[in-house]
């Protein structure tokens, strides 16, 4: 069998590799022109996938970059405001120390007003329609004004956003805190040992209470009881008028005809009275009737006086147990005072402050009604009483600074955030390059390297193909 | 005295023709060179000496190299095939594109437009452009669902087309056979018959896998002849009757080729015809089911979360739900739906006039329930009730006017204080952020009064029956304060008494919906209709954007559902842990890994196509220099047999003369 190699095969031969260069051509034409070499799965398929990857990748950083902002001015916002807040509570307790020393408090009042209605403003501001510290409510003025004295000045201010932060997504799994509740930031408690104003004796109790603010205790009186031996009785106004409570002492001498409760003034009596007014220290009183004591009587007769405590106004009224810890109820908000009523002595009423749970406004209030000295304290007391109020308003300002200071962090680390993410997406928009972008100087290579080819096709098959036996017929 | 040289001019002209037509011939498709044979006459004896009476032409042969031709044949099969399914595969690809406005850039769209909404959650233009992008997401999933479905409409098609041209060609190789008997029984020429023939079966090759049948023939010159040829593998064969073929759908979806008449499928490999079936039955069918999945995963994931949370008015007063079932009273694990109801747990919250919210868990057994009782188990919720459509196999949620439902498996209000002897009340609140659904029990250890004794130990005990933590609720515990447990969640204490062993317990729901009912029946999803092109964004979205569940409480700036529903895009949706973007990438990474595959089969097959090509060229093809050549020597002979036949005119011319 003979072998041969045919025009047609050289012809098909030219057309193929022809087709083949030219495909190449249009190929590496392609990629120069549109400096991308990867557009379709098939031109590198694990490339392919990264390439989709990273330019996802980019986009979704291009919008953590955006959230950033947006958190940013949220948190920037708020962190002025607190800072104004701050400002306010500098202010105010150099008004308070100011009013330690000086007699013109009510101007000092009239200021700290000024500054409480500046922190309210600053409580219900805004940032682009977004109330800063209303948690993921948003609703207007989060802060509402719900009591006010008969001046028209504000009494009592109530939070009616939500408690939950409102968090923007600024990245893989990663969220920031932009709008906190205003709860958290105005209405923080950090609750000490509760403080009786009062001479009932009334101390608090061991346990912890959960009411805030401030409040009122009520002493009375329910009934004496007269230990048995001396004769002596209790006189008709005994169960309305004395003012007695627990154990107390009587003195009681027939002989000079003289009583006295507690150690107090000498008091004398003829015998025949039925209802003798005791007083005694402090202004206890007890009623006594003196026509039953035994004759020549000489000596200590212990009386004891039962009552009842009531935190609600007397809208509730709780028995004395004389503990140590005894739980009091509110009946309308249903908080609890616990108390030690071993050593209540006699009736009478009680400031409550719940010391340490005065939101940010009611420090200020409270500071306000301080300078005014509205609960009619004494000198000494109100010393002390103004000495807290200037504790609450350095813990109110401390506990703002560290709401700055946790607004800062965040601030700091959205800044940190920001740059990662802007770093990532110039590296992520490198490695899309890489995937994506031609090598231009090799594409030129090889198209010329192609196009050579091309050429050689070209010209070797036209010269094999004119290569035949026909010149050579002649 | 002529008949000899008139002989050599005889064949020397029969050689010349030959060689007229191998030239003329030298460029005609499927032309095979054509040999002649020439046979020395049976010498005579004259005068005791034998001579020789001239030359006869044998027979003019063509030049065949059947191994070769055949390898030929299948070459082209296979290289049609393969080229088939490159085609294919490379439109199939132009799916996958990743540019703008494909499926995976809408879902980055998607899921960007969301992230930027946490930034702006109450913001109506920024929620009306997250369900634009969602609209834009479904109709591309539509869409991309209906080309799909438009390349196997084509494909089916084509198949078709094809098989219109295959029964052709069998019936014109048919034809061409019978031409050919008749014609050798009359001892007629059949090379260029032959050749035809050749022709169409490399043409028919083209379409199908065609081999020749070849049997025994004791009794001829050769040992084989042509009996007929084989295609689709040998299981159809054609001699003297053409065969028709046609395509049949398969009850599994699947396109077979029958022969016309019969009930048997036959399996085709090779040519076009086995390329489009391979793409049919094969890549086609694995891409829908993939990209069926994967929309489904997608959706579903999405709507589950979606689903769980509420729009910026809060809980439902009535829902209705937006997919149907396939059958209300069959049980629920052989009832169509858009997802597969699985086992486990829903929770309802009821959220009452006044405020106050109950936490119910509805348990569902697909096995055992119905969609009928499931709802009357969703109905036995106070101040619930659940509604069918027995027109369309829907579900709606209807409450009682002045109560409220949601999904949100939000904690209840109040708690079961059933085991607690004593006066304290206890709370459980905040929003659990836990990864997974839980149960605690809160115990006390020991007896005393809440804020008041010196020591009163609770225990708090996991579903697991880990102890989670230990609490001192006594002395310096303030009643009613929260204690933070961790994952979003506190516990507090009324002032009261408490006896040792006292316990009350509560879920934390971190996922409402274990089952995926509430996305299959479509109650509150973000999308509706499912995933065969029919998907698009709940109506109750486009009617106002405020319903889009970006929250878990209804706060205008509560981003808990909007960072549930971005979850989706990391989490590992799919069964074997790929997430979203994962399952799409190795979608349109297997596309184009099998594209190279392909390209680097075509070529090996156009390399072997072109190494049979000049096989067959060297064998059989026809080289006009060769061919000029020997028409030298042919044109040479004759002239010499004409020289021999004027040598003998001569002679006898001679002869003549000498008469005269």
């Amino acid at each position: 069998m003979s072998f041969r190699v045919t025009p047609s095969h050289f012809a098909n031969l030219a057309i193929r590799h022809s087709q083949m260069r030219s495909d190449t051509l249009l190929k590496l034409q392609d990629e120069i022109s549109s400096g991308k070499s990867t557009t379709r799965p098939s031109d590198d398929p694990a490339g392919y996938a990264s390439l989709v990857h990273n330019k996802a990748f980019a986009a979704r950083l291009r919008v953590d970059v955006e959230n950033v902002t947006a958190a940013r001015s949220n948190l920037n916002q708020s962190v002025n405001h607190l800072r104004s807040i701050s400002d306010g509570f500098i202010q105010a307790r150099s008004l308070a120390l100011d009013g330690v020393q000086s007699l013109d408090r009510a101007v000092l009042a009239q200021s700290v007003n000024g500054i409480l209605d500046a922190v309210l403003h600053a409580a219900n501001s805004s940032n682009g329609g977004t109330t800063l510290f209303g948690g993921t409510s948003n609703v207007d003025s989060p802060f509402q004004i719900t009591d006010t004295t008969p001046d028209g000045d504000v009494s009592h201010v109530e939070y009616i956003g939500s408690s939950e932060r409102s968090s923007i997504v600024v990245g893989m799994r990663l969220t920031v805190d932009a709008i906190y509740g205003g709860d958290e930031v105005f209405q923080a408690s950090d609750r000490m040992e509760t403080i009786f104003i009062g001479n009932t004796g009334v101390a608090a109790g061991i346990a912890t209470d959960n009411a805030v603010g401030r409040g009122g205790l009520i002493v009375r009186h329910t009934a004496t009881t007269i230990a048995a031996g001396s004769g002596l009785a209790l006189g008709s106004s005994s169960a309305n008028d004395d003012t007695i409570i627990g154990s107390h002492t009587l003195h009681v001498d027939d002989t000079n005809k003289t009583i006295t409760l507690d150690g107090g003034n000498v008091q004398s009596f003829d015998g025949t009275e039925t209802d003798l007014k005791v007083f005694g220290l402090n202004g206890d009183v007890v009623h006594l009737d003196m026509t039953g004591l035994v004759g020549g009587f000489s000596g200590d007769v212990t009386v004891f006086g039962d009552g009842t405590v009531s935190v609600d106004e007397g809208a509730t009224e709780v028995p004395i147990d004389f503990t140590t810890n005894q739980v009091v109820t509110h009946s309308i908000d249903g908080t609890v005072t616990n108390i030690d009523s071993s050593n209540i002595q006699r009736i009478g009423s009680e400031h409550i402050e719940y010391h340490g749970t005065s939101d940010v406004f009611q420090v200020l209030i409270d500071l306000r009604d301080e300078l005014l000295n509205t609960r009619d304290l004494p000198e000494d007391v109100w010393q002390e009483a103004i000495a807290r109020r200037i504790a609450d308003v350095t813990r109110a300002h401390e506990h703002i600074l560290t709401v700055i200071g946790d607004q800062s962090v965040n601030l700091e680390n959205l800044e940190s955030i920001e740059q990662r993410a802007q770093d990532n997406h110039l590296e992520t928009l490198m490695v899309v390059e890489d995937l994506e972008a031609a090598d231009l100087a090799s594409s030129v290579l090889r198209l010329q390297e192609e196009q050579n080819l091309l050429q050689f096709t070209y010209a070797t098959s036209v010269r094999l193909m004119g290569m035949s036996v026909l010149p050579f017929l002649q | 005295m002529f008949s000899v040289p008139l002989s050599g001019l005889n064949a020397s002209k029969t050689a010349l023709d030959t060689i007229g037509q191998n030239v003329a011939n030298a460029s005609t498709e499927g032309y095979h060179r054509q040999n002649i044979d020439f046979v020395s006459r049976q010498p005579i004896s004259r005068q005791g000496h034998f001579i020789g009476q001239g030359v006869d032409v044998s027979r003019i042969a063509r030049v065949y190299d059947t191994i070769t031709e055949e390898a030929y044949t299948h070459n082209i099969s296979n290289l049609e095939e393969t080229t088939t399914r490159l085609r294919m595969s490379q439109r199939l690809e132009g799916l996958m594109l990743s540019g703008r406005g494909s499926v995976m850039d809408r879902i980055e769209s998607f899921f960007n437009e969301l992230e930027r909404l946490t930034a702006y959650p109450d913001d109506d233009a920024a929620r009306s452009v997250v369900i634009r992008s969602a609209d834009g997401l479904a109709a591309e999933l539509n869409d991309f669902q209906v080309r799909l479905n438009g390349v196997i409409n084509d494909v089916e098609l084509e198949i078709a087309r094809v098989l219109d041209d295959v029964n052709a060609l069998i019936e014109d190789i048919v034809v061409l056979n019978e031409r050919i008997n008749i014609a050798e029984i009359e001892s007629k020429p059949v090379n260029d018959l032959l050749d035809q023939r050749d022709i169409l079966v490399n043409e028919l090759a083209k379409y199908v896998d065609v081999e020749p049948e070849l049997q025994t023939n004791t009794g001829g010159a050769q040992p084989v002849e042509l009996k007929g040829y084989r295609i689709t593998r040998g299981f159809l064969s054609f001699t003297e009757h053409p065969i028709t073929l046609e395509s049949h759908l398969e009850p599994d979806g699947s396109v077979s080729i029958r022969r016309q008449g019969s009930v048997t499928s036959v399996t085709q490999s090779g040519g076009t015809l086995g390329g489009l079936l391979a793409i049919r039955n094969g890549l086609l069918t694995e891409y829908q089911n993939d990209y069926r999945e994967f929309t489904e995963g997608l959706v579903t994931a999405i709507d589950t979360a979606h689903a769980s949370g509420v729009g910026l008015d809060g809980a439902f007063s009535s829902l209705n739900g937006q997919r149907s079932f396939g059958s209300i009273t069959d049980v629920l694990s052989d009832t169509e739906s858009m997802v597969t109801v699985q086992s486990g747990s829903l929770f309802i919250s009821m959220v009452e006039p006044n405020g106050d919210r109950t936490l119910n868990e509805v348990i569902i057994d697909p096995d055992a329930q119905s969609l009928t009782d499931v709802a009357a188990a969703i109905s036995a919720i106070d101040h619930l009730q659940a509604i069918i459509n027995t027109n369309n196999g829907q579900i709606s949620l209807l409450a009682e006017p002045g109560y409220q439902f949601e999904f949100t498996g939000h904690l209840a209000s109040s708690l079961d204080t059933s085991l607690i002897t004593g006066t304290t009340t206890p709370a459980v609140t905040g929003q659990y952020v836990g990864r997974t659904n839980d149960e605690y029990e809160f115990r006390f250890l020991e007896t005393g009064t809440v804020g008041v004794s010196n020591s009163l130990d609770v225990e708090i005990r996991n579903q697991a029956g880990d102890v989670v933590d230990v609490i001192d609720v006594g002395r310096d515990y303030s009643p009613g304060t929260e204690i933070f447990l961790g994952d979003g969640v506190s516990v507090s204490f009324s002032t009261g008494d408490a006896n040792a062993g006292d316990l009350f317990s509560t879920h934390f729901v971190a996922q409402s919906d274990t089952t995926g009912f509430l996305t299959a029946a479509g109650l509150n999803t973000l999308f509706v209709g499912d995933a065969t092109g029919q998907l698009a964004v709940s109506s109750r979205l486009h009617d106002d954007p405020d319903n889009l569940a970006t929250s878990q409480n209804g706060d205008p700036l509560d981003n808990t559902n909007t960072q549930r529903i971005l979850a989706v895009r990391d989490a590992p949706t799919f069964s074997n842990g790929e997430t979203i973007e994962d399952f799409y990438l190795n979608l349109s990474s297997s596309i184009g890994a099998d594209i190279k595959s392909l390209e680097g089969e075509l070529s090996n097959l156009e390399f072997l196509g072109t190494s049979l090509e000049a096989e067959i060229a060297r064998v059989s093809g026809v080289d006009p220099n060769e061919e000029m050549i020997r028409m030298l020597q042919f044109q040479r002979a004759y002239e010499a047999n004409t020289r021999v036949i004027v040598a003998f005119d001569t002679v006898l011319q001679e002869l003549i003369n000498i008469l005269r």
